[in-house]
């Protein structure tokens, strides 16, 4: 019996093996393939793809659940990598806007769709609005080609990696016991829930966070304001 | 004497030696790959899990880090502070879904248990914080710039020493 799934992906596989091959032979043709990123990109996308629909063929109990988790770990990972990699800061931001997506993706997946539309709403609307606005005004002496690390990096990625890898055998050994039998948002739809524990069991914490922005609006406010 | 040698072997092999310690110490920490029936590097590709989002996250959180620690420039190092926020935003709702706490219904009458959305709550108050720092952080930035002409944090240096 072939489910809707395995079609799915067997035709993802197919145009996987057919982008990554052109995108081969293209920079094999072009033999400046060292200037064209982006092909060697898409060629390492296509064969992700192939082998990836591959997996996911073989595998019995496929959900097409998993395959939204790994699109959006594309999104996120790529995005922070290009976040913290490129030199341009308006090309950063809008990098990290690109993870900021895939983390509401996330937040879909996990069934905390409040979540995600205050990620969409509030973060990128809002928070990388600002940022793109203070970046826009400190435009002119950011440049596109200045050297945005300091001499130092090589050692913060070398704690960055030590602590990943840290992180990674414990993430990869942490056994729990998951909470199956528990009945989800009781009262019908997450952000009813999200919203009824907001205003009646965390309300204190809602309303000192009240405080905080309005602080913080104030000190914004006060800090660029011209003497 | 071939005896000799044999019980000699199985009488060195039958004391564990500091390098036999390490392989049965490695053993431990790798018998989870070999749980499934050995497939589980690709079943880590395969299904979805809170171990895949901590994974993620984690991985996330390291890259924001690194940009923290390694950008000159302040903006820079704002975006990547963001990046580490959404890290652990991206935890607590993944662990809300797949560990969140039983609690017995106290306000309604069944006595079913229900999965306490804290996690998510929390993810709220760390994006309210979020966007204000950085509202107080840009602003800053802002004052800087107006006082350097300048964001580079190397020249934000008016209270060394």
């Amino acid at each position: 019996m072939v489910t809707p799934a395995q079609v799915f992906f067997s035709y993802l596989l197919l145009v996987g093996l057919i982008v990554g091959i052109a995108a081969l032979v293209m920079m094999t043709l072009a033999r400046f393939w060292p200037r064209r990123p982006l092909l060697g990109l898409i060629a390492l996308l296509g064969f992700g793809a192939f082998l990836w629909g591959t997996l996911a063929l073989t595998e019995p109990g496929f959900r097409l659940f998993v395959f939204y988790f790994w699109l959006f770990t594309a999104a996120v990972v790529g995005g922070a990598i290009g976040c913290v990699t490129v030199r341009n800061v308006f090309h950063s931001a809008l990098l990290l806007i690109l993870s900021l997506v895939g983390v509401a993706g996330y937040f879909i997946l996990v069934n905390a769709e409040f979540l995600a539309m205050v990620q969409v709403i509030i973060y990128i609307g809002g928070i990388m609005v600002l940022f793109l606005f203070g970046i826009m005004v400190s435009q002119n002496i950011i440049g596109t080609q200045l050297k945005q690390n300091t001499p130092h990096s090589p050692w913060a990625a070398a704690a960055a990696g030590v602590l990943f890898i840290v992180m990674f055998f414990v993430g990869l050994f942490m056994t729990l016991t998951p909470s199956v039998n528990a009945v989800r948002d009781p009262l019908g739809s997450n952000t009813a829930s999200v919203g009824w524990s907001l205003m009646a069991t965390y309300v204190l914490p809602f309303e000192v966070a009240s405080v905080l922005l309005l602080m913080a609006m104030l000190g914004a406010i006060i800090l660029v304001r011209k003497d | 004497m071939l005896a000799m040698m044999l019980q000699m072997g199985t009488e060195q092999a039958a004391q564990p030696g500091p390098l036999s310690a390490l392989a049965q110490a490695w053993g431990i920490l790798f018998q989870h790959w070999f749980a499934y029936g050995g497939d589980a590097p690709m079943r880590f590709f395969t299904s979805v899990d809170y171990h895949q989002y901590f994974i993620v996250s984690s991985f996330i959180f390291c890259l924001g880090f690194y940009g923290v620690a390694a950008r000159r420039n302040a903006i820079s190092m704002l975006l990547a502070l963001e990046l580490m926020l959404n890290a652990v935003n991206i935890n607590m709702s993944a662990f809300n879904q797949y560990w969140g706490l039983a609690q017995t219904r106290a306000a309604f009458t069944s006595e079913e248990s229900v999965l306490t959305n804290l996690g998510q709550c929390f993810s709220v108050f760390a994006i309210i914080v979020a966007a204000a720092e950085a509202a107080v952080g840009l602003a800053i930035i802002i004052a800087f710039y107006r006082m350097r002409k300048s964001i580079m944090l190397d020249d934000a240096n008016l209270m060394k020493w």
